[in-house]
Protein backbone atom coordinates (compact mmCIF):
# COMPACT_ATOMS: atom_id res chain seq x y z
CA UNK A 1 0.00 0.00 0.00
CA UNK A 2 1.31 3.36 -0.54
CA UNK A 3 2.42 5.64 2.34
CA UNK A 4 1.44 8.00 0.82
CA UNK A 5 -2.24 7.73 0.68
CA UNK A 6 -1.85 7.00 4.69
CA UNK A 7 -0.01 10.35 5.70
CA UNK A 8 -2.82 12.30 3.55
CA UNK A 9 -5.33 10.74 5.58
CA UNK A 10 -3.72 11.24 8.85
CA UNK A 11 -2.57 14.94 7.56
CA UNK A 12 -6.73 15.90 6.51
CA UNK A 13 -7.79 14.12 9.53
CA UNK A 14 -5.84 16.46 11.97
CA UNK A 15 -6.42 19.85 9.77
CA UNK A 16 -10.50 18.54 10.75
CA UNK A 17 -9.72 18.08 13.86
CA UNK A 18 -7.06 20.81 14.98
CA UNK A 19 -8.72 21.74 18.36
CA UNK A 20 -8.33 17.95 19.71
CA UNK A 21 -5.00 17.87 17.90
CA UNK A 22 -3.15 21.03 19.49
CA UNK A 23 -4.67 19.69 23.22
CA UNK A 24 -3.21 16.06 22.72
CA UNK A 25 -0.05 17.77 21.54
CA UNK A 26 0.15 19.92 24.48
CA UNK A 27 -0.62 17.28 26.52
CA UNK A 28 2.35 15.74 25.41
CA UNK A 29 4.72 18.32 25.38
CA UNK A 30 3.40 18.69 29.37
CA UNK A 31 4.24 15.52 30.45
CA UNK A 32 8.14 15.58 28.28
CA UNK A 33 8.69 18.90 29.54
CA UNK A 34 8.23 17.59 32.67
CA UNK A 35 10.16 15.05 32.06
CA UNK A 36 12.90 16.45 30.36
CA UNK A 37 13.32 18.71 33.08
CA UNK A 38 13.65 15.64 35.64
CA UNK A 39 16.43 14.14 32.93
CA UNK A 40 18.56 17.61 32.67
CA UNK A 41 18.13 17.95 36.26
CA UNK A 42 19.74 13.87 36.57
CA UNK A 43 22.13 14.27 34.09
CA UNK A 44 23.68 17.49 35.35
CA UNK A 45 23.80 15.76 39.01
CA UNK A 46 25.09 12.87 38.06
CA UNK A 47 27.65 14.86 36.10
CA UNK A 48 28.44 16.98 39.11
CA UNK A 49 28.64 13.78 41.55
CA UNK A 50 30.89 12.22 39.24
CA UNK A 51 33.70 15.38 38.88
CA UNK A 52 33.44 15.04 42.20
CA UNK A 53 34.50 11.44 42.81
CA UNK A 54 36.93 12.29 39.81
CA UNK A 55 38.13 14.90 42.66
CA UNK A 56 37.83 12.61 45.43
CA UNK A 57 41.63 12.87 47.69
CA UNK A 58 42.03 10.90 51.02
CA UNK A 59 43.88 13.01 53.09
CA UNK A 60 45.95 10.90 55.86
CA UNK A 61 47.25 12.77 58.51
CA UNK A 62 50.62 12.30 60.31
CA UNK A 63 51.45 12.56 63.89
CA UNK A 64 53.82 15.26 65.36
CA UNK A 65 57.51 14.88 65.55
CA UNK A 66 58.35 11.78 62.73
CA UNK A 67 61.41 12.32 60.67
CA UNK A 68 61.76 12.43 57.15
CA UNK A 69 63.06 8.84 56.66
CA UNK A 70 59.61 7.62 58.03
CA UNK A 71 57.50 9.87 56.30
CA UNK A 72 59.60 8.58 52.89
CA UNK A 73 58.79 5.19 53.98
CA UNK A 74 55.27 5.99 55.11
CA UNK A 75 54.66 7.70 51.34
CA UNK A 76 56.27 4.90 49.77
CA UNK A 77 53.79 2.43 51.39
CA UNK A 78 51.26 4.43 50.81
CA UNK A 79 51.97 4.87 47.16
CA UNK A 80 51.97 0.66 47.17
CA UNK A 81 48.06 0.63 47.67
CA UNK A 82 46.01 -0.30 45.11
CA UNK A 83 43.56 2.40 43.30
CA UNK A 84 46.09 5.05 44.96
CA UNK A 85 47.24 7.27 41.80
CA UNK A 86 50.04 9.95 43.72
CA UNK A 87 50.43 10.99 46.89
CA UNK A 88 51.80 14.23 48.11
CA UNK A 89 53.19 15.32 51.63
CA UNK A 90 52.12 18.29 53.38
CA UNK A 91 54.49 19.30 56.03
CA UNK A 92 52.22 21.34 58.56
CA UNK A 93 54.30 24.82 57.66
CA UNK A 94 52.87 24.30 54.17
CA UNK A 95 49.52 23.27 55.66
CA UNK A 96 49.53 26.35 57.67
CA UNK A 97 50.65 28.62 54.58
CA UNK A 98 47.62 27.24 52.55
CA UNK A 99 45.16 28.13 55.31
CA UNK A 100 46.50 31.70 55.67
CA UNK A 101 46.28 31.88 51.73
CA UNK A 102 42.30 30.49 52.22
CA UNK A 103 42.08 32.91 54.84
CA UNK A 104 43.55 35.95 53.59
CA UNK A 105 40.07 38.07 53.67
CA UNK A 106 39.48 37.16 57.69
CA UNK A 107 42.64 39.18 58.65
CA UNK A 108 44.85 38.14 61.17
CA UNK A 109 42.77 35.47 62.57
CA UNK A 110 45.57 33.34 62.35
CA UNK A 111 48.03 35.94 63.95
CA UNK A 112 48.13 35.18 66.88
CA UNK A 113 49.03 31.75 66.57
CA UNK A 114 52.09 30.77 68.73
CA UNK A 115 52.40 27.24 67.72
CA UNK A 116 50.95 25.88 64.15
CA UNK A 117 48.19 23.44 65.22
CA UNK A 118 48.11 22.03 62.40
CA UNK A 119 49.12 18.57 61.08
CA UNK A 120 51.04 17.26 58.44
CA UNK A 121 49.36 14.99 55.81
CA UNK A 122 49.69 12.88 52.40
CA UNK A 123 46.95 14.29 50.09
CA UNK A 124 46.49 10.79 48.32
CA UNK A 125 44.30 11.06 44.90
CA UNK A 126 42.94 8.21 43.63
CA UNK A 127 43.33 6.39 39.86
CA UNK A 128 40.26 7.29 37.87
CA UNK A 129 38.84 3.89 37.91
CA UNK A 130 38.60 3.78 41.56
CA UNK A 131 36.12 5.47 42.74
CA UNK A 132 32.86 3.18 44.11
CA UNK A 133 32.17 3.82 47.78
CA UNK A 134 33.41 0.12 49.05
CA UNK A 135 36.71 0.38 47.48
CA UNK A 136 37.42 3.74 49.22
CA UNK A 137 36.35 3.12 52.28
CA UNK A 138 38.21 0.03 52.29
CA UNK A 139 41.36 1.88 51.60
CA UNK A 140 40.52 4.73 54.15
CA UNK A 141 40.49 1.54 56.65
CA UNK A 142 43.81 -0.03 55.47
CA UNK A 143 45.34 3.66 55.58
CA UNK A 144 44.44 4.09 59.07
CA UNK A 145 45.91 1.17 59.86
CA UNK A 146 49.00 2.12 59.36
CA UNK A 147 51.29 3.29 62.27
CA UNK A 148 52.01 7.17 63.11
CA UNK A 149 48.65 8.01 60.74
CA UNK A 150 46.03 8.61 63.40
CA UNK A 151 43.46 9.38 61.08
CA UNK A 152 42.46 9.66 57.22
CA UNK A 153 39.23 11.16 56.02
CA UNK A 154 37.71 11.83 52.57
CA UNK A 155 34.38 13.93 52.83
CA UNK A 156 32.47 10.54 53.20
CA UNK A 157 29.68 11.26 55.06
CA UNK A 158 27.95 14.29 52.95
CA UNK A 159 29.14 12.47 49.76
CA UNK A 160 27.12 9.32 51.39
CA UNK A 161 24.06 11.94 52.38
CA UNK A 162 23.87 13.27 49.07
CA UNK A 163 24.13 9.65 47.19
CA UNK A 164 21.38 8.66 49.19
CA UNK A 165 19.12 11.98 48.69
CA UNK A 166 19.59 11.54 44.71
CA UNK A 167 18.11 8.15 44.54
CA UNK A 168 15.64 9.14 46.33
CA UNK A 169 14.94 11.94 43.89
CA UNK A 170 15.56 9.94 41.44
CA UNK A 171 13.29 7.15 42.52
CA UNK A 172 10.89 10.17 42.92
CA UNK A 173 10.90 11.10 39.87
CA UNK A 174 10.52 7.58 37.80
CA UNK A 175 7.20 7.80 40.03
CA UNK A 176 6.10 10.28 38.74
CA UNK A 177 7.03 10.17 35.57
CA UNK A 178 5.36 6.54 35.38
CA UNK A 179 2.29 8.60 36.65
CA UNK A 180 2.62 11.25 34.06
CA UNK A 181 2.90 9.11 31.00
CA UNK A 182 -0.13 6.59 32.16
CA UNK A 183 -2.11 10.06 32.42
CA UNK A 184 -0.72 11.35 28.82
CA UNK A 185 -1.86 8.35 26.86
CA UNK A 186 -4.84 7.97 28.97
CA UNK A 187 -5.50 11.55 27.26
CA UNK A 188 -4.29 10.77 23.86
CA UNK A 189 -6.61 7.50 23.28
CA UNK A 190 -9.47 9.45 24.45
CA UNK A 191 -8.08 12.14 22.13
CA UNK A 192 -8.37 9.66 19.44
CA UNK A 193 -11.64 8.50 20.64
CA UNK A 194 -13.40 11.23 19.98
CA UNK A 195 -11.75 11.54 16.26
CA UNK A 196 -13.02 7.87 15.78
CA UNK A 197 -16.17 8.74 17.34
CA UNK A 198 -16.69 11.65 15.16
CA UNK A 199 -15.56 8.98 12.48
CA UNK A 200 -17.98 6.19 12.90
CA UNK A 201 -19.83 6.77 9.85
CA UNK A 202 -16.68 7.24 7.33
CA UNK A 203 -15.22 4.51 8.98
CA UNK A 204 -17.73 2.12 8.65
CA UNK A 205 -18.20 3.14 5.06
CA UNK A 206 -14.88 2.39 4.21
CA UNK A 207 -15.19 -1.23 5.87
CA UNK A 208 -18.17 -1.55 3.60
CA UNK A 209 -15.60 -1.20 0.42
CA UNK A 210 -13.72 -3.48 1.41
CA UNK A 211 -10.70 -1.67 3.93
CA UNK A 212 -9.14 -3.83 6.04
CA UNK A 213 -8.39 -2.92 9.52
CA UNK A 214 -4.90 -1.94 9.44
CA UNK A 215 -5.81 0.34 5.84
CA UNK A 216 -8.09 2.34 8.65
CA UNK A 217 -5.89 2.04 11.64
CA UNK A 218 -2.34 3.02 9.97
CA UNK A 219 -3.38 6.87 9.52
CA UNK A 220 -4.22 6.96 13.22
CA UNK A 221 -0.94 5.57 14.31
CA UNK A 222 0.41 8.19 12.10
CA UNK A 223 -1.16 10.87 13.55
CA UNK A 224 -0.17 9.37 16.81
CA UNK A 225 3.53 9.23 15.80
CA UNK A 226 3.13 13.14 14.40
CA UNK A 227 1.52 13.95 18.04
CA UNK A 228 4.41 12.24 19.80
CA UNK A 229 7.14 13.74 17.51
CA UNK A 230 5.31 17.21 17.98
CA UNK A 231 5.02 17.41 21.67
CA UNK A 232 8.75 16.16 21.80
CA UNK A 233 10.04 19.17 19.97
CA UNK A 234 7.45 21.09 21.71
CA UNK A 235 8.56 20.03 25.03
CA UNK A 236 12.09 20.51 24.35
CA UNK A 237 12.14 23.67 22.62
CA UNK A 238 10.42 25.33 26.30
CA UNK A 239 13.25 23.32 27.99
CA UNK A 240 15.86 25.26 26.02
CA UNK A 241 14.20 28.60 26.96
CA UNK A 242 13.49 28.10 30.72
CA UNK A 243 17.17 26.55 30.71
CA UNK A 244 18.48 29.35 29.12
CA UNK A 245 16.72 31.71 31.08
CA UNK A 246 18.39 29.71 34.03
CA UNK A 247 21.78 29.89 33.42
CA UNK A 248 21.84 33.38 32.35
CA UNK A 249 20.59 34.40 35.94
CA UNK A 250 23.02 31.94 37.83
CA UNK A 251 25.77 33.03 35.92
CA UNK A 252 24.52 36.35 37.32
CA UNK A 253 24.81 35.22 41.02
CA UNK A 254 28.08 34.37 43.05
CA UNK A 255 26.38 30.69 44.05
CA UNK A 256 29.26 27.56 43.87
CA UNK A 257 27.30 26.43 41.11
CA UNK A 258 29.32 28.92 39.06
CA UNK A 259 32.42 26.32 39.40
CA UNK A 260 30.13 23.86 37.24
CA UNK A 261 29.14 24.39 33.64
CA UNK A 262 25.24 23.40 33.71
CA UNK A 263 25.05 21.34 30.56
CA UNK A 264 21.65 20.87 28.38
CA UNK A 265 20.40 17.92 27.32
CA UNK A 266 22.79 15.98 25.13
CA UNK A 267 21.76 14.76 21.20
CA UNK A 268 21.05 11.50 23.09
CA UNK A 269 18.98 12.44 25.63
CA UNK A 270 17.49 14.58 23.19
CA UNK A 271 16.46 12.08 20.72
CA UNK A 272 15.15 10.11 23.75
CA UNK A 273 12.38 12.53 24.99
CA UNK A 274 11.31 12.97 20.99
CA UNK A 275 10.75 8.86 20.61
CA UNK A 276 9.52 8.48 24.18
CA UNK A 277 6.96 10.99 22.81
CA UNK A 278 6.43 9.19 19.67
CA UNK A 279 6.59 6.21 21.58
CA UNK A 280 3.68 7.82 23.91
CA UNK A 281 1.55 9.10 20.79
CA UNK A 282 1.97 5.19 19.03
CA UNK A 283 0.60 3.32 22.19
CA UNK A 284 -2.13 5.99 23.12
CA UNK A 285 -3.47 5.35 19.34
CA UNK A 286 -3.10 1.38 20.13
CA UNK A 287 -5.24 1.41 22.63
CA UNK A 288 -8.28 3.91 21.64
CA UNK A 289 -8.21 1.56 18.18
CA UNK A 290 -7.95 -1.97 19.98
CA UNK A 291 -11.43 -0.66 22.04
CA UNK A 292 -13.16 1.01 19.10
CA UNK A 293 -12.39 -1.54 15.87
CA UNK A 294 -13.56 -4.31 18.54
CA UNK A 295 -17.15 -3.14 17.62
CA UNK B 1 -22.99 -16.57 -7.52
CA UNK B 2 -25.60 -16.51 -5.14
CA UNK B 3 -27.06 -19.03 -2.81
CA UNK B 4 -28.84 -19.12 0.42
CA UNK B 5 -30.14 -22.08 2.65
CA UNK B 6 -33.29 -21.56 4.69
CA UNK B 7 -31.61 -18.41 6.38
CA UNK B 8 -32.94 -16.60 9.44
CA UNK B 9 -32.70 -13.25 10.54
CA UNK B 10 -33.54 -12.43 14.22
CA UNK B 11 -34.05 -9.13 16.91
CA UNK B 12 -34.53 -10.39 19.66
CA UNK B 13 -37.77 -12.38 19.36
CA UNK B 14 -38.73 -10.66 15.97
CA UNK B 15 -37.52 -12.30 12.90
CA UNK B 16 -36.83 -10.13 10.03
CA UNK B 17 -36.45 -13.05 7.85
CA UNK B 18 -37.36 -16.60 7.89
CA UNK B 19 -36.44 -19.49 5.94
CA UNK B 20 -35.29 -17.53 3.30
CA UNK B 21 -33.68 -20.16 0.51
CA UNK B 22 -31.94 -18.58 -2.81
CA UNK B 23 -30.59 -18.98 -5.95
CA UNK B 24 -29.13 -16.14 -7.99
CA UNK B 25 -27.10 -17.06 -11.38
CA UNK B 26 -24.18 -15.22 -12.45
CA UNK B 27 -25.42 -12.06 -15.11
CA UNK B 28 -28.54 -12.16 -13.39
CA UNK B 29 -30.75 -8.87 -12.90
CA UNK B 30 -32.98 -9.66 -10.32
CA UNK B 31 -35.90 -7.19 -8.04
CA UNK B 32 -36.12 -8.11 -4.56
CA UNK B 33 -39.88 -6.29 -3.49
CA UNK B 34 -42.42 -6.06 -0.63
CA UNK B 35 -43.80 -3.20 1.51
CA UNK B 36 -42.10 -1.67 4.38
CA UNK B 37 -40.48 -3.45 6.79
CA UNK B 38 -40.27 -6.91 4.54
CA UNK B 39 -37.30 -7.43 4.92
CA UNK B 40 -35.66 -6.45 1.94
CA UNK B 41 -32.70 -4.41 3.54
CA UNK B 42 -32.05 -7.24 6.04
CA UNK B 43 -31.59 -9.42 3.12
CA UNK B 44 -29.28 -7.37 1.29
CA UNK B 45 -27.47 -6.44 4.63
CA UNK B 46 -26.96 -9.96 5.25
CA UNK B 47 -25.42 -10.77 1.31
CA UNK B 48 -22.83 -7.80 1.87
CA UNK B 49 -21.81 -8.91 5.94
CA UNK B 50 -23.29 -5.88 7.16
CA UNK B 51 -24.82 -7.99 9.73
CA UNK B 52 -24.92 -12.29 10.00
CA UNK B 53 -27.43 -14.31 9.76
CA UNK B 54 -28.60 -15.83 12.71
CA UNK B 55 -29.23 -19.48 11.61
CA UNK B 56 -28.65 -21.05 7.81
CA UNK B 57 -25.81 -20.62 5.08
CA UNK B 58 -25.16 -18.03 2.79
CA UNK B 59 -22.61 -19.01 -0.25
CA UNK B 60 -21.21 -15.94 -2.73
CA UNK B 61 -19.41 -16.89 -5.12
CA UNK B 62 -18.33 -20.17 -3.18
CA UNK B 63 -17.21 -18.10 0.23
CA UNK B 64 -20.16 -19.66 3.35
CA UNK B 65 -20.70 -15.91 4.36
CA UNK B 66 -20.92 -17.61 8.23
CA UNK B 67 -17.40 -19.10 8.04
CA UNK B 68 -15.52 -16.35 6.38
CA UNK B 69 -13.18 -14.89 8.78
CA UNK B 70 -12.56 -11.57 9.97
CA UNK B 71 -9.13 -10.93 7.83
CA UNK B 72 -10.92 -12.45 4.95
CA UNK B 73 -13.86 -10.35 5.18
CA UNK B 74 -12.56 -6.83 3.22
CA UNK B 75 -11.76 -8.96 -0.02
CA UNK B 76 -14.89 -10.87 -0.36
CA UNK B 77 -16.64 -6.85 0.23
CA UNK B 78 -14.47 -5.89 -2.35
CA UNK B 79 -16.42 -7.94 -4.84
CA UNK B 80 -19.56 -6.65 -3.91
CA UNK B 81 -20.67 -3.38 -4.96
CA UNK B 82 -23.21 -1.56 -2.59
CA UNK B 83 -25.64 1.39 -3.31
CA UNK B 84 -27.19 2.34 -0.09
CA UNK B 85 -30.70 4.04 0.59
CA UNK B 86 -29.14 6.79 2.66
CA UNK B 87 -26.30 6.42 0.14
CA UNK B 88 -23.68 6.67 3.46
CA UNK B 89 -21.39 9.36 1.01
CA UNK B 90 -19.04 10.61 3.37
CA UNK B 91 -19.67 14.37 3.99
CA UNK B 92 -16.45 16.24 4.75
CA UNK B 93 -15.06 14.48 1.31
CA UNK B 94 -15.28 15.58 -2.24
CA UNK B 95 -17.21 13.68 -4.62
CA UNK B 96 -13.46 12.55 -6.54
CA UNK B 97 -12.23 11.31 -3.11
CA UNK B 98 -15.44 9.45 -2.14
CA UNK B 99 -15.61 7.91 -5.20
CA UNK B 100 -11.93 6.68 -5.23
CA UNK B 101 -12.14 5.45 -2.06
CA UNK B 102 -13.06 2.00 -3.25
CA UNK B 103 -9.83 2.00 -5.01
CA UNK B 104 -7.67 3.60 -2.38
CA UNK B 105 -7.86 0.15 -0.56
CA UNK B 106 -7.24 -1.61 -2.66
CA UNK B 107 -3.76 -0.08 -3.44
CA UNK B 108 -4.22 1.21 -7.08
CA UNK B 109 -1.50 4.09 -8.44
CA UNK B 110 -2.77 7.58 -8.40
CA UNK B 111 -2.99 7.75 -11.87
CA UNK B 112 -5.46 4.62 -12.41
CA UNK B 113 -7.86 5.92 -9.46
CA UNK B 114 -7.60 9.56 -11.44
CA UNK B 115 -8.05 8.02 -14.61
CA UNK B 116 -10.95 5.26 -13.22
CA UNK B 117 -13.07 8.02 -11.67
CA UNK B 118 -13.61 10.35 -14.48
CA UNK B 119 -14.63 7.58 -16.13
CA UNK B 120 -17.44 6.40 -13.90
CA UNK B 121 -18.22 9.98 -13.79
CA UNK B 122 -18.77 10.77 -16.96
CA UNK B 123 -21.04 7.47 -16.45
CA UNK B 124 -23.16 9.07 -14.19
CA UNK B 125 -23.03 12.30 -16.03
CA UNK B 126 -21.72 14.02 -13.03
CA UNK B 127 -17.70 14.48 -14.16
CA UNK B 128 -18.48 18.45 -13.84
CA UNK B 129 -18.97 17.47 -9.91
CA UNK B 130 -15.88 16.24 -9.41
CA UNK B 131 -14.97 19.13 -6.54
CA UNK B 132 -18.25 19.29 -4.98
CA UNK B 133 -18.91 17.81 -1.58
CA UNK B 134 -22.03 15.39 -1.03
CA UNK B 135 -24.22 17.97 0.99
CA UNK B 136 -24.40 20.52 -1.90
CA UNK B 137 -25.86 17.87 -4.27
CA UNK B 138 -29.42 17.29 -5.01
CA UNK B 139 -30.63 13.58 -3.93
CA UNK B 140 -30.39 12.60 -7.81
CA UNK B 141 -27.11 13.54 -7.65
CA UNK B 142 -25.80 11.99 -4.66
CA UNK B 143 -27.65 8.72 -5.49
CA UNK B 144 -25.39 8.54 -8.75
CA UNK B 145 -22.65 9.52 -6.90
CA UNK B 146 -23.26 6.37 -4.89
CA UNK B 147 -23.46 4.06 -8.19
CA UNK B 148 -20.34 5.56 -8.88
CA UNK B 149 -18.51 4.14 -5.83
CA UNK B 150 -20.08 0.99 -6.12
CA UNK B 151 -19.04 0.31 -9.51
CA UNK B 152 -15.74 1.85 -9.57
CA UNK B 153 -13.78 -1.21 -8.98
CA UNK B 154 -15.96 -3.18 -11.09
CA UNK B 155 -17.32 -5.47 -8.88
CA UNK B 156 -19.31 -8.91 -9.48
CA UNK B 157 -21.93 -8.07 -7.73
CA UNK B 158 -24.21 -4.71 -7.83
CA UNK B 159 -26.75 -4.68 -4.47
CA UNK B 160 -28.84 -1.65 -4.92
CA UNK B 161 -31.29 -0.62 -1.94
CA UNK B 162 -34.05 1.62 -3.35
CA UNK B 163 -31.97 3.18 -5.50
CA UNK B 164 -34.91 5.11 -6.63
CA UNK B 165 -36.85 5.38 -3.34
CA UNK B 166 -36.29 8.65 -3.26
CA UNK B 167 -35.74 10.42 -6.29
CA UNK B 168 -38.54 12.11 -9.33
CA UNK B 169 -39.46 10.12 -12.17
CA UNK B 170 -36.87 11.20 -14.67
CA UNK B 171 -33.74 10.73 -12.06
CA UNK B 172 -35.16 7.27 -11.49
CA UNK B 173 -34.76 6.34 -14.97
CA UNK B 174 -31.51 7.63 -14.98
CA UNK B 175 -30.39 5.56 -12.19
CA UNK B 176 -32.51 2.27 -13.54
CA UNK B 177 -30.28 2.75 -16.88
CA UNK B 178 -26.95 3.13 -15.42
CA UNK B 179 -27.88 0.01 -13.05
CA UNK B 180 -28.94 -1.59 -16.62
CA UNK B 181 -25.54 -0.65 -18.41
CA UNK B 182 -23.70 -2.08 -15.14
CA UNK B 183 -25.70 -5.51 -15.69
CA UNK B 184 -25.07 -5.39 -19.25
CA UNK B 185 -21.17 -5.45 -18.29
CA UNK B 186 -21.28 -8.71 -16.56
CA UNK B 187 -22.59 -7.47 -13.35
CA UNK B 188 -25.02 -9.64 -11.11
CA UNK B 189 -27.22 -6.65 -10.30
CA UNK B 190 -30.15 -7.49 -7.09
CA UNK B 191 -32.34 -4.63 -6.54
CA UNK B 192 -34.58 -4.17 -3.21
CA UNK B 193 -37.17 -2.12 -4.13
CA UNK B 194 -41.06 -1.49 -2.32
CA UNK B 195 -42.09 0.61 -6.14
CA UNK B 196 -44.12 -1.52 -8.01
CA UNK B 197 -44.11 0.53 -10.83
CA UNK B 198 -40.82 -0.17 -11.52
CA UNK B 199 -41.00 -3.85 -10.52
CA UNK B 200 -43.89 -3.89 -13.19
CA UNK B 201 -42.73 -2.59 -15.90
CA UNK B 202 -39.71 -5.52 -15.85
CA UNK B 203 -39.17 -8.78 -17.63
CA UNK B 204 -36.93 -9.61 -14.97
CA UNK B 205 -36.57 -12.57 -12.01
CA UNK B 206 -38.68 -10.92 -9.04
CA UNK B 207 -38.46 -11.92 -5.32
CA UNK B 208 -41.81 -11.07 -3.51
CA UNK B 209 -41.10 -10.74 0.21
CA UNK B 210 -43.42 -9.70 3.05
CA UNK B 211 -42.83 -9.85 6.90
CA UNK B 212 -39.22 -11.51 6.08
CA UNK B 213 -40.91 -14.45 3.98
CA UNK B 214 -39.95 -14.91 0.06
CA UNK B 215 -44.11 -15.01 -0.70
CA UNK B 216 -43.51 -15.66 -4.37
CA UNK B 217 -41.14 -15.36 -7.05
CA UNK B 218 -41.93 -14.07 -11.11
CA UNK B 219 -40.30 -16.13 -13.65
CA UNK B 220 -39.27 -19.18 -11.29
CA UNK B 221 -35.92 -20.44 -10.35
Amino acid sequence: MRISVFFKRALQDIRNNRFLHVITVGTIGLVLLIWATFIIIFANVNYLVGSWQEDIRIVAYVVKGVDQERIDLLQKQLRGFYGVNEVVFVSADEALLRLRSQMRHQGGVLDGLRENPLPASFEISLNPFFHDQKSINGLVDRIRELKDIPDAQYGQAWLNRFLVFLSFFKMAGFILGGLLLFIAIFIISNTIKLTLYAKREELEIMQLVGATKLFIKIPFYIQGLLQGLLGGLVSLGILYVLFSVFVSRISLTELPLTYFHVRFLSKDLMAMVVVLGMLVGWFGSCLSLKKFLKV
Amino acid sequence: MIRTFHVYKSYGARNALEDISLHIQKGEFIFVHGPSGAGKTTLLKLLYLGERATKGQILIDGVNLQRITSKRLPFLRRKIGVVFQDFKLIDTQTVFQNIALPLEVTAHDKKYIRKKVSYVLRMVGLENRTNSFPPYLSGGEQQRIAIARAVVNEPMILLADEPTGNLDAGSSQIVLNLLRQLHIRGATVLIATHDRELVSQSNDRVIFLNKGRIKKMKIDD
